[in-house]
């Protein structure tokens, strides 16, 4: 990896930044008047109608998860990491999974939701796929390519098939690799609900607004970056361990 | 299992026994030839000396690739070393049976000498210790191959009383002079197997006890 | 070597490869006859490793491997497109300088590679279990508890293992690849005997930065420096009368 690339990754991570900066600056004072949602099903039955909508969204995030495994391999095992496909797959993920999950259920609420003002299935989709599948693939990347290099190439010493290699051996190795990070995920996924559950049952309670105090959104933003930075930074060591 | 030095040095032995049989032979044939005056077994033993000359050789070529391959220590290293050793002196021994083949046939030339020598006790003593030089090899007897340098004294003995005799023979006998160089020159031979075999006694005795008896006292 | 009637298993032709952009080997070009023990040896980089991946096509694994030249295997060329590399790596063997058990129990482990080739009965199984376990020295010491792991064994017989797994799969040729690195000294004859018993039936190819090693195992050796096949002759030859200066050097220990 040459220099430049710390250099572009940190250039990205501000622009990012600054745009989430902006759409969280915008709608900071926005507030969720009863009007806005009052013939919305929250409103109704709020906790029972989000528990379904959440059990609901469990097929998507195994699914999810096991695409990122697979993605993952695939991209490990077949491309090989000079090519332009690995290297922007591999960049893109690692944003992705830099961005701490508070902000995945603060976005789904706040931009998805309040923006089109129904929860969607595709909306809540694509929360669960965000939270789950970068840190799948990148656990599962980091997993497979930890597998010692020396039991593949006794494998294929003894003419094995590259893709039994892979299943046969390299993924076994890999398995509490990438168990760990199937777990880090359905545990992002679990606490944002959770989260989401509990600011929404504050907020409909206490009939409060619901809105995000400037102060807050500065340490949201530092979150981020710290941890934007941290998983950028992590792609340049060959550390293993996953982020939280 | 046994070790690939291990059995390469078995049949670098075994090389070395043969090779000592043939030169064994060569000399019975040659005291044969003189005592018999068999002209065929003379011609024979010089023959033979080719493939004593090409053994020697496959022999050295064989340890110094040994050395070479293996840099062996202690037992084997004195194995391969004293194996040169014996390798060398086991050819020369050979040179000298075709010089006595040599002799032989020229005496077959001249008239004998009257009364002549009689060279018995000396070519008796001399392959009894060749033999029992061979011997001390194969059962690495270090006493039997220590022993073959009071023996070789006494085949010293004998040769300086068989040139005195001589000396006494050709001054009655001027007219025999021819026949007499022939045979000085064959009891020197003789005298030298002495040697070689008593050499060969100080390798095997330096291969079992490591310790080197050569211009030791006795 | 040159002496032999025999046709070369393995003939080199003009063989460059690159890792990257470094050259590890600069046109290397010479045969390899069956049956014989071909030790390779030169100070450490000196591209020995490179060289014999380049045989059993290992190389592939590195994505920036780059290669010219022909490496022609019982005269068929190994880098054609149409040769499966699963077939070349099942006819030439190789053991690394670390054994890596594969499976979970002794048994499988050397079943493994007749497996693949697609063995399915039990009692041929069992009989290429047995015979490559004796053929590896390893039958006496581990006939009694073959459903064993592996890893239950010491290294040395880790290694011998990896060696009967290797000769399961039916080779023609085995590369050992620097195979005592791991090991004791003291275990290091019986490999060395191992090997010399195994030339019989297949071609060796001994990898080794030990120059000691190569001279007592080796029937032919070459000396690889910089990348460069310096001197390939005879053992004796290489290490009795060298004809380069290098090689002088090398085996007398007084270059790397």
């Amino acid at each position: 990896m040459n220099m430049s690339y710390p250099i572009i990754l940190c250039l990205t991570c501000l622009i990012l930044l600054v745009t989430l900066y902006l759409i969280l600056d915008n709608r900071h004072n926005t507030v969720l008047e009863e009007s806005d949602l009052i013939d919305h099903e929250i409103l109704t039955d709020p906790i029972y109608s989000l528990q379904d909508k959440i059990n609901s969204m469990l097929p998507i995030l195994i699914v999810s998860i096991l695409i990122g495994i697979v993605f993952a391999v695939l991209l490990q095992e077949w491309v090989p990491a000079e090519s332009w496909i690995y290297r922007i797959s591999d960049f893109i993920i690692a944003i992705l999974a830099g961005i701490p999950s508070v902000f995945y259920g603060l976005l789904c609420v706040y931009y998805f939701l309040l923006k089109s003002g129904r929860v969607s299935y595709l909306t809540q989709s694509l929360t669960v796929v965000l939270l789950t599948m970068p840190i799948a693939f990148q656990s599962t990347q980091n997993a497979v390519k930890s597998v010692d290099v020396s039991i593949r190439e006794a494998v294929y010493a003894l003419g094995v098939k590259k893709s039994k290699v892979i299943t046969a051996h390299v993924l076994p190795h890999a398995y509490s690799g990438i168990m760990s990070g199937v777990y880090t995920a359905v545990s992002r996924s679990f606490f944002v609900a959770g989260l989401i559950l509990v600011t929404f049952t504050w907020t409909i309670h206490s009939r409060a607004s619901f809105s995000i105090p400037k102060n807050a959104s500065v340490f949201l933003i530092a979150a981020l970056l710290c941890s934007l930075c941290s998983s950028l930074l992590k792609k340049q060591s060959v550390n293993t361990d996953y982020p939280a | 299992m046994q070790n690939y030095l291990e059995s390469e040095l078995k049949s670098l032995q075994h090389q070395l026994l043969k090779m000592g049989g043939i030169a064994e032979n060569m000399l019975r044939d040659a005291i044969q030839s003189i005592q018999e005056q068999d002209e065929d077994l003379a011609l024979r033993v010089i023959a033979i000396d080719d493939t004593v000359d090409k053994l020697e050789n496959e022999i050295e070529e064989k340890c110094i690739q040994l050395i070479a391959r293996h840099q062996p220590v202690a037992f084997e290293l004195r194995f391969l070393t004293m194996t040169l050793k014996i390798n060398r002196n086991i050819e020369r021994l050979a040179d000298k049976c075709v010089s006595i083949a040599r002799r032989s046939l020229e005496l077959m030339t001249f008239p004998p000498i009257q009364g002549a020598i009689d060279l018995q006790p000396v070519t008796q003593l001399i392959q009894q210790m060749v033999n029992d030089a061979f011997d001390a090899l194969v059962n690495r007897n270090a006493d039997l191959a220590k022993a073959l340098r009071e023996r070789d004294n006494k085949v010293d003995e004998i040769y300086e009383k068989m040139m005195q005799d001589l000396c006494s023979i050709l001054i009655d006998q001027p007219q025999r002079i021819q026949s007499g160089f022939g045979n000085l020159l064959l009891y020197r031979h003789l005298e030298r197997i002495g040697d070689l075999a008593a050499n060969i006694g100080e390798e095997v005795y330096y291969l079992v006890k490591g310790e080197v008896i050569r211009h030791s006292d006795l | 070597m040159q002496s032999q009637e025999e046709q070369p298993i393995l003939s080199i032709e003009r063989l460059n490869v690159w890792y990257g952009k470094k050259q590890i080997l600069k046109d290397l070009t010479f045969d390899i006859y069956p049956k014989q023990v071909t030790a390779f040896i030169g100070p450490s980089k000196c591209g020995k490793t490179a060289f014999v991946r380049c045989l059993n096509r290992l190389n592939d694994l590195q994505h920036d491997f780059r290669y010219k030249g022909n490496i022609h295997f019982n005269g068929n060329d190994i880098n054609d497109p149409k040769t499966k590399s699963t077939d070349i790596a099942q006819k030439i063997g190789m053991i690394f300088p670390k054994p890596i058990p594969l499976q979970r129990s002794i048994y499988e482990d050397v079943a493994y590679s007749a497996r693949i080739r697609g063995i399915k009965q039990p009692e041929r199984l069992g009989y290429i279990v047995e015979r490559s376990l004796s053929n590896a020295q390893l039958w006496d010491e581990a006939a009694e508890n073959l459903d064993a792991s592996p890893k239950t064994l010491s290294i040395s017989q880790q290694q011998r293992l990896c060696i009967a797994r290797a000769l399961a799969a039916n080779p023609d040729i085995i590369i050992f690849d620097e195979p005592c690195e791991q090991l004791d000294a003291a275990e290091t004859p019986k490999l060395e005997a191992i090997i010399q018993n195994l030339k019989s039936d297949y071609t060796i190819i001994f990898v080794t930065n030990k120059r000691r090693q190569a001279a007592r195992v080796s029937d032919v050796a070459g000396f690889l420096y910089d990348g460069e096949l310096v001197e390939y002759g005879q053992t004796e030859e290489i290490f009795t009368n060298p004809k380069d200066e290098r090689t002088e050097n090398y085996v007398t220990g007084r270059l790397g």
